[in-house]
């Protein structure tokens, strides 16, 4: 660092402090002052409600934590909220690939293409029941 | 949602302790809108609204998996909480400014430390009590927040590439992380200027907010620079 005189020293603490006020972590404080923090505007207020109400059940699903119930309601459930569920449907949150990881993503596309052959065929025969 | 509703910290503990998925779904519910202030205020609002919602999810999600580890301690969940969301917010602010993400906080607080050390506003900074500190600390934070967008962005890239203008003493690193905000080529010249203004405008609201010293005006009302 190069030699500074006096008053360009004063300046430089005084910047000191506007970068640490910045960078001040306050994740330790058993109180975040919730108070004040920054308002969001109309458009991120957009981006959080369309997580959608299922938002934590599409995360646990994701994880693999539900899939051992997945199947139990399908009697209850259309095909569009099974493909959600199996993150295919395009109202999915988790939206980006990168976060999928490999295994996960074969998992929800097994199950998607399951879904969608299984519903093939009860329609199949259904009609040819009629 | 107003404060004096939201779920106590033990409350959230119990709920933890009762289920992890319990806990994740009390935290999504009452807790979701200010995860995503605090996230804001973390990634200083560089980051846009779509980088808001993704860094909310994979906090939600490093929640989920932390509190389904068998030595997960359910003690003060709320900590946890806002520890992994800040930890994001910072991780996706430092990849959005091209920043080095792992960066040491530890050396930046060197730095700020040294740049203290033997100043008259070292001094005084010292000597407030620790609600005035917080309550300056609040004040940058909020003028920032409302400065025009090329000083808020000088203001930001400022903080971020902090140390390596100390170690450089040039204003380039500045200039290439104004450049990653905006997305267009910034100038050496017109960044240190941008910066030079918010800098200003930072100081004097201090300054009217009783901290004088940030204008070099001690409590006594003397000028010392």
């Amino acid at each position: 660092m190069t030699e500074v005189n006096g008053g360009d020293r004063e300046e430089r603490a005084k910047e000191a402090l506007i970068v640490a006020a910045l960078h001040r972590d306050d994740s330790f404080d058993d109180n975040v002052d919730v108070d004040h923090l920054p308002r969001l505007t109309e458009e991120e207020e957009t981006a959080l409600e369309s997580l959608g109400p299922d938002y934590i059940a599409r995360l646990l699903v994701s994880d693999g934590a539900a899939k051992q119930n997945f199947f139990e309601s399908e009697s209850h459930s259309t095909v569009g909220d099974e493909l959600a569920m199996a993150g295919g449907s395009a109202g999915f949150g988790l939206d980006r690939a990168e976060e999928i990881d490999d295994l996960t993503s074969q998992e929800l596309e097994k199950q998607r293409q399951e879904i969608l052959e299984r519903k093939r065929r009860e329609q199949e025969k259904d009609g040819n029941s009629d | 949602m107003p404060t004096e509703q939201l779920p106590s910290q033990k409350e959230l503990e119990e709920a933890l302790r009762e289920s992890p998925r319990y806990f994740v779904e009390a935290v999504h519910e009452y807790y979701q809108r200010i995860l995503m202030q605090y996230i804001k205020k973390h990634s200083w609002g560089v980051l846009d609204s779509h980088e808001l919602r993704d860094a909310y999810q994979e906090t939600m999600m490093a929640i989920w998996e932390r509190v389904q580890k068998p030595d997960f301690d359910p003690d003060r969940p709320l900590r946890m909480v806002y520890r992994i969301a800040r930890n994001i917010a910072v991780t996706m602010r430092r990849k959005k400014m091209r920043c080095k993400v792992n960066a040491d906080q530890e050396v930046v607080a060197n730095a700020v430390a040294g740049d203290l050390t033997g100043t008259t506003v070292g001094l005084e900074w010292r000597l407030l009590s620790s609600d005035e500190r917080r309550d300056f600390q609040q004040t940058v934070q909020e003028v920032i927040a409302s400065l025009p967008p090329r000083q808020r962005m000088a203001a930001q890239a400022f903080a971020e590439v902090y140390q390596e203008l100390r170690e450089k003493d040039k204003y380039r690193p500045l200039a290439a992380a104004m450049s990653a905000i905006s997305g267009k080529t910034e100038d050496v010249a017109t960044a240190k200027s941008a910066w030079r203004f918010a800098r200003e405008r930072i100081q004097d609201e201090l300054a009217r907010r009783g901290f004088g010293f940030m204008k070099g005006i001690s409590n006594d009302g003397s000028q010392w620079r």
